[in-house]
């Protein structure tokens, strides 16, 4: 696991300052490593979406009034 | 001078109560009926969703929130290097445990670390931003507007007391450049954005209320809207372009007119609880996501929503009365 792997995993409001700081200056090294032309380093990946699992279950109702009129 | 009763929080119902008829209108909802009544139907009234949807949907709130903590830090003196702190703090809180499927596209470009980067790289590269802030009246950054306006007009319904359409949505930012004033729109995007992306927005529905909905809301000759787009890359820096788009009065004009036809139709297809298919507009933008339903017999088509999508609940469904 990298630092950055590390800090990201970790409850973010027991992160300090500094390791904000570091969250950043990683993107900053990342993104000038990038427009050297490196290949970016690949991060730990999660891969479940937990938001779509949950709406799954869901249902809802469809309005029904009735409303006469023509066009 | 920004009119700040023109400004709204709180969510309600769009609809009128007990129908499908919707009077609160914004750009979201009146693009999807504009597109296909069929795709507002089952985006709008229906609320069926993509799974990817969720994660598009998402990155965009975060995005744009994140931006806006900025802004306002910044419009009350804080240094660049507190306020991306104080930002990207934030941003790792209100996104604790957000998970995406990084094997889908959405999921690969849209997640936590992207998000993250394409912050930090989005406010250093505007750190001296061309583009003021406008400050409203109360001294706070006129930043993440939610905005709602009545026409003079409404929907004509029997035995319902007469509402007028109200026009919605939130304005990401009112900036002064060059002595002008303008909406700012952020887009993400994982095109290139180039002229032919910016032509998009020419005529385009959002970008043309986003115009009168400023001239509105600030009572001031708002000239256009800013398109900040921002190029989600993986191998690459993300990249960061700006365009111009411009409404004239008539324009604007010809937009209304429009818009009292586009409505009228729109209360004729909930009289009648039938939302025509627009059966040429189902190539557009890559492909309708529900052109696999409506390419099937109307007899089987809940098998293949129930299939494909997710529903979501009311209170999950795009709404425009709702503040962010």
């Amino acid at each position: 696991m990298s630092e950055l792997d590390e800090l990201m995993s970790r409850d973010p409001i027991n992160l300090s300052s500094l390791d904000i700081d570091a969250i950043i200056a990683y993107h900053r090294k990342a993104r000038a490593r990038r427009a050297s032309g490196e290949k970016p380093i690949k991060l730990a990946q999660p891969t479940v979406d937990i938001s779509s699992i949950s709406s799954k279950l869901i249902s809802s109702v469809k309005p029904t009034v009735k409303i006469e009129r023509k066009i | 001078m920004l009119d700040e009763s023109l400004l709204t929080i709180g969510s309600t119902s769009p609809f009128l109560p007990g129908t499908s008829i919707q009077y609160a209108w914004d750009s979201t909802s009146l693009g999807l009926l504009k597109t296909c009544p069929r795709l507002y139907q089952y985006t709008l009234l229906d609320g069926w969703a993509s799974r990817d949807e969720s994660v598009h949907l998402r990155f965009g709130i975060e995005y744009h929130h994140a931006l806006e903590t900025y802004s306002k830090l910044r419009a009350t003196g804080a240094s660049h290097e507190y306020a991306i702190r104080s930002t990207i703090a934030e941003t790792l809180i209100r996104t604790d445990g957000w998970l995406v499927d990084y094997n889908t596209k959405a999921g690969k470009y849209k997640n936590r670390d992207t998000l993250i980067s394409l912050v930090v790289d989005y406010l250093d590269n505007f750190v001296d931003d061309p583009c003021e802030t406008y400050i409203k009246s109360d001294g706070t950054a006129a930043v993440e507007l939610s905005f709602r306006f009545e026409l003079d007009w409404g929907p004509e319904v029997n035995n319902i007391t007469p509402t007028p359409y109200l026009l919605c949505g939130h304005l990401d930012r009112v900036v002064r450049f060059n002595d002008h004033l303008f909406v700012l729109d952020h887009k993400t995007t994982t095109t290139t954005p180039g002229e032919y992306y910016f032509h998009s927005f020419e005529p385009h529905n959002q970008m043309t209320l986003y115009t009168i909905a400023g001239q509105i809301v600030l009572d001031a000759p708002i000239r256009g809207v800013i398109i900040s787009a921002a190029q989600i890359l993986l191998e690459k820096p993300h990249r960061f372009i700006r365009g111009f788009t411009y409404r004239t009065p008539g324009q604007i004009e010809e937009w209304l007119l429009d818009l009292k036809l586009h409505l009228n139709l729109a209360e004729s297809y909930a009289e009648i609880n039938h939302w025509p298919m627009n059966d040429t507009a189902c190539d557009r933008f890559g492909g309708c996501k529900f052109r696999g339903v409506c390419s099937k017999d109307p007899e089987v088509r809940h098998m293949f929503l129930k299939t494909d999508f997710i529903k979501l609940l009311e209170n999950e469904r795009w709404n425009p009365l709702a503040s962010r």
